[in-house]
């Protein structure tokens, strides 16, 4: 993995003397806990365990730290090989086994709030129908035909980010099982919008049968597999 | 009640013209029900039949509104005979009127229709099974999605493209035949019996 110069000027800092063992342990914790959006950033800065470190060193491990996680969880790494710009920095072992352990348990969770920040068509969740016989209008007697009302329920991406937010704040003490409650869930809220159409009985027929062949389109893919 | 007086006094004056004007008259009736009226031929067919103007235009108008009413009453042979029975035509006049009719009602009824109002209709719907395997953002995944295009028939929305994941896709698809069931239940039976 390539990092850039501040980067691992970043890095070179936490192999330092600089920092405590323990103040490590806590920036990692925090800088895997901002990036899964389970702790604001003005936690790192305000905590008492990295009260005693240099701001501006601070703030430049920290963004050596995020620029590291995130790089790895883009490219889909293994811990050991996102570890290594820390090695290459001089960090001694026992600060980077607290952040291949975290790294390894946050991957998956980091991943998903990766792909909600792309964009995508409005996702297709649910749907409502409605069975209406039309008997008659204005212009028209005797009309007798069956006449669907169908409301496909949509949710955007990149909802993720709200979702987590809207939950509980955590502070940087409660965040050590982080990970392991990661939501499964990458859509959104609920919050797309409705697409609304009428059709015939033939028309909802054809419709079925075209979802059912693409759906049998998927299944004879994963058995060919 | 249909068919009313006034409908009687304009079409009172078909039963003395030639069958051959006749004709032309219910062609232009259905005409201007099917494109609109377009009242300029009007003293054209005057002149070349020797009737004066009025003559034509509340003959043709008649005519309009005789077969926009069947049409809407969607009427069956029997009662649109029973209807043209008051006007005591000639048999060779109803014969060739309700023909014109039963060849043109349905035509009638997608203009009227068409002026109806109407909800966004289902018109077309394609899709397409993509697997997506990276974004800016993350590299290296498999996602498989499918995408559905819809093609409706609305002025504000004429297309939309939806996606859709595997477990989505089912689920639509069985909630989709569950209301494609429900057209074929008994109590839709007999409300079809019962209102038809």
């Amino acid at each position: 993995m390539q990092v850039s110069d501040d980067v691992t000027l970043g890095l070179s800092f936490l192999g330092s003397n600089m920092i405590t063992d323990d103040g490590t342990t806590a920036l990692v914790q925090a800088a895997f806990a901002v990036l899964t959006k389970k702790l604001d950033e003005s936690a790192i800065y305000g905590s008492a365990a990295l009260g005693e470190v240099d701001p501006a060193a601070l703030k430049q491990m920290y963004h050596a730290l995020t620029a590291v996680i995130l790089e790895g969880a883009k490219r889909n790494l293994d811990a050991d090989v996102a570890c290594a710009p820390l090695e290459e920095a001089g960090v001694p072992e026992a600060r980077i086994n607290a952040f291949s352990t975290l790294y390894g348990k946050c991957l998956g969770m980091l991943r998903e709030i990766l792909f909600s920040a792309g964009f995508n068509y409005p996702h297709v969740v649910d749907a409502q129908w409605r069975l209406d016989y039309v008997i008659k209008d204005s212009n028209l007697e005797k009309i007798d035909e069956i006449h669907y009302a169908v409301a496909l329920i949509t949710e955007n991406g990149g909802d993720f980010e709200d979702e987590l937010l809207a939950g509980n704040p955590a502070t940087l003490d409660g965040i050590v099982k982080l990970g392991s409650e990661a939501s499964s869930s990458h859509v959104g809220n609920g919050t797309g919008r409705k697409v609304e159409f009428t059709c015939s009985r033939e028309q909802l027929e054809d419709l079925v049968i075209t979802l059912r062949d693409a759906t049998k389109q998927m299944e004879r893919i994963i058995e060919d597999e | 009640m249909f068919p009313n007086d006034e409908l009687k006094t304009d079409l009172a004056h078909l039963a003395g013209l030639p069958s051959a004007a006749v004709d032309q008259f219910c062609t232009l009736a259905v005409q201007f029900l099917k494109h609109g009226a377009n009242t300029k031929v009007f003293a054209g067919a005057a002149s070349k039949l020797g009737v004066a103007v009025d003559v034509v235009e509340a003959s043709v108008e008649g005519l309009c509104f005789l077969f926009s009413e069947a049409a809407k009453l969607r009427l069956t042979e029997a009662e649109f005979r029973e209807c043209l029975a008051p006007m005591a035509w000639p048999t060779g006049l109803q014969d060739a009127m309700l023909a014109l009719y039963l060849a043109e009602v349905d035509n009638i009824r997608l203009v009227q229709a068409e002026l109806s109002m109407t909800l966004p209709r289902l018109h077309h719907a394609s899709w397409r099974l993509d697997v997506q395997l990276a974004s800016r953002s993350v590299h290296s995944m498999v996602n498989p999605l499918y995408y559905l295009e819809l093609q409706l028939k609305d002025a504000a929305h004429p297309s939309v493209v939806l996606q859709l994941d595997y477990a989505n896709m089912k689920h639509l698809t069985s909630v989709l035949e569950a209301a494609l069931a429900e057209s074929k239940t008994p109590l839709m039976k007999k409300v079809v019996r019962n209102i038809h």
